[in-house]
């Protein structure tokens, strides 16, 4: 039965390879194909053991991994032919195949990060007491790539349900393997993680289905991750229509046609000719269905090319009394209170980072939480900020709720790529499907010589980024509501605390209560000039308003709150009674969000401009560390009333 | 070295006007406070007086009467006894580049606030100056320049009324049409059949149809016919050429409680003097109920306004634009008239056409006085 299973799945991809390598050259197909002719043993050989329930992460090579998890092969076909009825609407492509349904859970077009996703998912599997495994399928390039090393580690130390299952076709893209790694055998690599390591013939199938259900079993058995190494070779150009023999000679590819796996498995069982031919003939009748079904089907309408960028917004409202005038508690003591609340609630939430356990997050972040939850939800990290943000990825893409502390944002920084091209992009690509509740904090903000990597802000930054939410709280009260709003939202949300604040008291009801995104407070109403302070700005801006207030001049202060979304029209509202802006930040000027509120204003509110829109900002330079060099980027308060005074009477 | 003679800004606001011809010759000696040169603006012309003595050299290539010129442009130059013209063209190239011509002409910059409210309360920018030491106009100045201005209640913050907008419009077109050349046609109606026909008509009118019969009724058939009887002088001035209407509709002056409304009665040449008096006191009743259409008041080849009710004698309009006839109607009364060697008492009704110059010539706007004086006059030709 299995060995039936194992050579339909893999006629099934080389029937389907074939036919797109057609339909690539009558066009039908709009950007890359990459085929997995040669390879089909891996895919169909390690799927044999796994359930609709375990989750697949794969590469750019994934169609194989797509038609062995079970994606309906004419999905497959209307995806690459950008069709609406394709597995990912058509928003994907080769590269892109999302079927989270059937545990496809996607195919990426960078290298690397499927290994930290498939970590991501064994860790919200194990958090939810499952006996599910995640699968990385990846090629020898990637085992150069950082993000081998940290995943690997990661899942080696938490002894995670994770098969990572490495295809060696000799060749990333066209740079031979043998050319690029010090020490070509992977499986002996394991050894350094801590990790059973497997090398295997990546053309016996069986050979292959064996590795990977001793790896299945270990997995599942809480005993953690295998690393599989497959020895293979592609037969067909890396991408069709590229050119195959200037790397590598004709007489090597027909070599390695002569070992093709599918014929492999049809001599070892001569007795299953007659069996096999009837399935040859099946395959043969469903793809060449599926190719014209997909040639016939709907394409996606444009209206529907800006969906799902982020989840549906729950409607919630700002509790009416505000934060009244009772219990005073820092910044930080807010966000502890909101997330202890929220953990209580809700079992899928963890929390990863440096210090975060026992000790309690650098800022107390997590204080005490450690003995109320347990080490799997108050998870130390090793320092390795593009790890373990991959995997919150991962977590968040099966259903965990991730949060990850970064003590300061600098750090998150290392794990860009992760956040700007995986996480944020996950619920657009997948049309909605996934969800992506990601919590990333930490702290922003010049000040107390903490110099350069210890003090940026970058919300202008990632604000940039289509399907993430970034939030800048200036008080105890903001932060309590935003706080417990993030953890109850589906989209992924940077929580940025400035640094200088979070010591500072205010009023904050005990009770939980949510303030939703994209909704500005004036901190202060006035009538001749418009403030729009940020973060440690907002408290500076309030007492250069004061100032200017004795020498009978009105300022309104708004605190934006959120970056992503920006409530635009409270700033507009206040521009329409003032006609002067002025904008507050404490980073840099060049693309700032000054910039994008600058535009609205001048687009939205032009006939309310009584004077120029101006900005005060920090200085374009990294962070120095003397006192003096720090004072010297950072707007003070006496040259934000300076500003403030300018701007009212600029005539 | 010879003195520039610069267009001088006539008024407070011009910022151009049209050279009207050099009142010296060139190369005549020019004595300080003789009259130099000829300048007209919208309203007047006016003879500008030299303020430098010296011999007239007027620009090589500078305007010729009739051409547009612009406050503080160079038109000549006084120069000194021998003083040679090339000299002169020379230290004008050699200080043009220094000359502030252009910035004199540039407006002071406003603010997108400035502006909109400027727009919103009707006042013109050039109007409105910034305060002592400011680079722009700020919404500010612009609410001290409307509160400067004349007006018997506070300066309204609030968008102004409908009323006040079409007062605005009426400003607009009146001083649109001010500009255009006017000439007057005038005589007095032998109204005597012409009062005798209403008295008869009216109550006629006022059975059949419910509506009196008014001179204005007889009128407006009467202008109606006139127009069809000359064609000549059924047209308008319109982008630079005299066109031709192809109907004789025909505006009544009608003064609202707050604004004048001229709607307009289509076809008046085709419809029975009865008609013409329902459709006129429907439109009539609209203007005052302020309920008139945007076409209601359009497309008319004249106006009618009548202030006889008024015990005005005899005045003469403004066009009403595009319009290139209006009839002044005044008090239909009795008057002294000469009749052979006596002199009698008649009733008469005063007309002054005015008329515009670009389309119509004297004598075709005689001959349409004419038409219409005897129609009046032997107005039986009403009800044909």
């Amino acid at each position: 039965m299995s060995i039936t299973t194992i050579y339909r799945t893999m006629q099934l991809i080389r029937v389907a390879e074939e036919q797109l390598a057609r339909c690539y050259a009558r066009q039908l197909i709009h950007g890359a194909c990459h085929t997995y002719v040669g390879q089909e043993a891996i895919a169909a050989g390690v799927c044999l053991h796994l359930r609709a329930d375990d989750a697949v992460f794969s590469t750019h090579r994934g169609h194989g991994h797509a038609l062995a998890k079970g994606l309906p092969v004419e999905e497959l076909f209307a995806e690459l032919f950008g069709r609406a009825t394709g597995c990912s609407r058509g928003r994907g492509g080769s590269m892109h195949l999302f079927a989270p349904e059937i545990g496809l859970m996607g195919t990426s077009g960078i290298v690397g990060p499927s290994i930290l996703q498939a970590t991501g998912a064994g860790y919200a599997f194990r958090l939810a007491k499952t006996d599910r495994v995640g699968v990385a399928f990846f090629g020898d390039g990637a085992t150069n790539n950082g993000a081998f090393h940290e995943g690997l580690n990661l899942a080696s130390i938490w002894k995670l349900p994770v098969l990572f299952v490495c295809e060696n076709n000799q060749f990333a893209t066209e740079v031979p393997f043998q050319a690029a790694a010090g020490n070509p055998d992977v499986a002996a690599r394991a050894f350094g993680y801590g990790m059973p390591g497997v090398q295997v013939d990546g053309n016996d199938a069986w050979a292959v289905a064996e590795a990977a259900r001793e790896a299945v079993e270990r997995a599942r058995a809480g005993q953690g991750p295998t690393l599989i190494e497959c020895l293979t070779y592609r037969t067909r150009p890396h991408s069709e229509g590229m050119g195959d023999y200037t790397y590598r000679t004709r007489e090597e590819v027909e070599e390695w046609r002569r070992r093709c796996p599918i014929q492999r498995l049809r001599a070892a069982h001569p007795e299953r000719a007659a069996e096999f031919d009837r399935i040859d003939e099946e395959v043969a009748a469903s793809v060449a269905a599926a190719s014209k079904g997909a040639e016939a089907a709907p394409w996606p309408t444009a209206d529907e090319a800006t969906t799902h960028v982020y989840a549906p917004a729950r409607v919630v409202r700002e509790p009416a009394g505000g934060p009244g005038s009772g219990r005073e508690i820092s910044l930080v003591a807010a966000t502890l209170e909101a997330l202890d609340e929220q953990m209580r609630d809700d079992a899928s939430i963890f929390v990863l980072g440096e210090g975060i356990g026992v000790r309690g997050g650098n800022f107390g972040t997590t204080a005490g939480l450690f003995a109320k939850y347990g080490a799997e939800r108050l998870r130390d990290t090793p320092i390795a900020e593009r790890g373990f943000t991959g995997l919150a990825c991962g977590a968040a893409m099966v259903g965990g709720r991730p949060v990850v502390d970064f003590m300061f944002i600098d750090f998150l920084n290392d794990a860009f790529g992760e956040i700007v091209n995986q996480i944020a992009k996950m619920q657009y690509m997948s049309s909605g499907r996934l969800k992506m509740p990601v919590l990333l904090r930490g702290c922003i903000g010049i000040g107390h010589a903490a110099a350069t990597h210890h003090s940026g802000s970058y919300y202008s930054l990632y604000s940039h980024i289509p399907g993430l939410r970034v939030v800048v709280p200036s008080s105890p009260y903001d932060a309590k509501g935003l706080f417990t709003h993030a953890l109850r939202c589906q989209d992924p949300v940077l929580f940025l605390e400035p640094r200088e604040l979070m010591a500072v008291k205010g009023p904050v009801p005990a009770a939980s209560y949510e303030i939703p995104f994209g909704v500005a407070r004036v901190v202060q109403a006035g009538g001749q000039l418009t403030v729009v302070a940020v973060g440690a700005m907002v408290p500076k801006a309030v007492a250069a308003a004061g100032e200017l207030a004795g020498e009978g001049l009105s300022v309104e202060v708004i605190d934006p709150r959120t970056i992503a979304p920006l409530d635009v029209e409270t700033i507009l509202a206040s521009v329409e009674k003032t006609g002067r802006l002025l904008i507050a930040e404490e980073t840099f000027a060049q693309c700032n969000l000054g910039a994008e509120i600058a535009a609205q204003v001048a687009s939205r509110g032009f006939d309310f401009l009584d004077a120029p829109i101006r900005r005060v900002t920090g200085a374009a330079a990294p962070t120095p560390y003397s006192p003096p060099l720090e004072a010297a980027v950072v707007p003070s308060q006496a040259a934000l009333a300076d500003a403030m005074r300018q701007l009212i009477r600029e005539r | 070295m010879a003195i520039e003679i610069n267009v001088p800004r006539l008024g407070w606001s011009s910022e151009d006007g049209i050279f009207a011809g050099w009142l010296k010759q060139p190369g005549e000696r020019v004595v300080s406070g003789e009259p130099l040169f000829a300048l007209e603006s919208d309203k007047v012309t006016m003879e500008v007086e030299a303020l430098d003595s010296g011999i007239l050299r007027p620009l090589e290539g500078g305007p010729a009467a009739g051409a547009l010129v612009v406050v503080g442009q160079v038109i000549g130059y006084l120069a000194a006894e021998g003083e040679q013209v090339a000299e002169i063209a020379s230290a004008a190239a050699a200080a043009e580049p220094a000359a502030g011509e252009t910035a004199a002409a540039r407006p002071t910059p406003a603010s997108p606030r400035a502006r909109a409210r400027a727009k919103s309360l009707g006042i013109e920018l050039a109007a409105v100056s910034p305060a002592p030491g400011g680079r722009r106009i700020v919404e500010e100045d612009v609410l001290r320049a409307a509160a400067a201005l004349p007006k018997p209640a506070a300066v309204p913050v609030e968008a102004p009324s409908v009323a006040a907008r079409g007062r605005r419009v009426i400003a607009a077109r009146l001083e649109e049409s001010f500009r255009t050349p006017h000439f007057y046609v005038q005589a007095d109606v032998n109204a005597t059949a012409l009062a005798r026909l209403r008295e008869e008509l009216l109550p006629v009118l006022l059975e059949r149809d419910g509506v009196r019969l008014s001179v204005n009724d007889l009128l407006i058939k009467a202008a109606a016919l006139a127009l069809r009887a000359r064609p000549e002088v059924n047209r308008y001035w319109r982008d630079g050429e005299s066109v031709p209407w192809e109907t004789a509709h025909i505006g009544l002056a009608v003064q609202t409680e707050e604004n004048l409304l001229v709607p307009v009665i289509r076809d008046a040449d085709q419809l029975g003097v009865g008609a013409i008096a329902r459709t006129r006191q429907t439109i009539v009743d609209k203007s005052r109920a302020g309920r008139l259409q945007a076409g209601d008041s359009e497309g008319a080849s004249l106006t009618i306004s009548n202030l006889g009710a008024f015990g005005v004698d005899r005045f003469q309009a403004i066009l009403n634009p595009p319009q290139s006839l209006i009839i002044a109607v005044g008090r239909m009364a009795k008057r002294p008239v000469v009749e052979g060697d006596a002199v009698v008492a008649r009733l008469t009704l005063p007309l002054s056409v005015s008329v515009d110059h670009r389309v119509i010539d004297g004598v075709a706007a005689a001959r349409f006085l004419e038409a219409l004086v005897q129609t009046l006059e032997a107005p039986l030709r009403l009800l044909l």
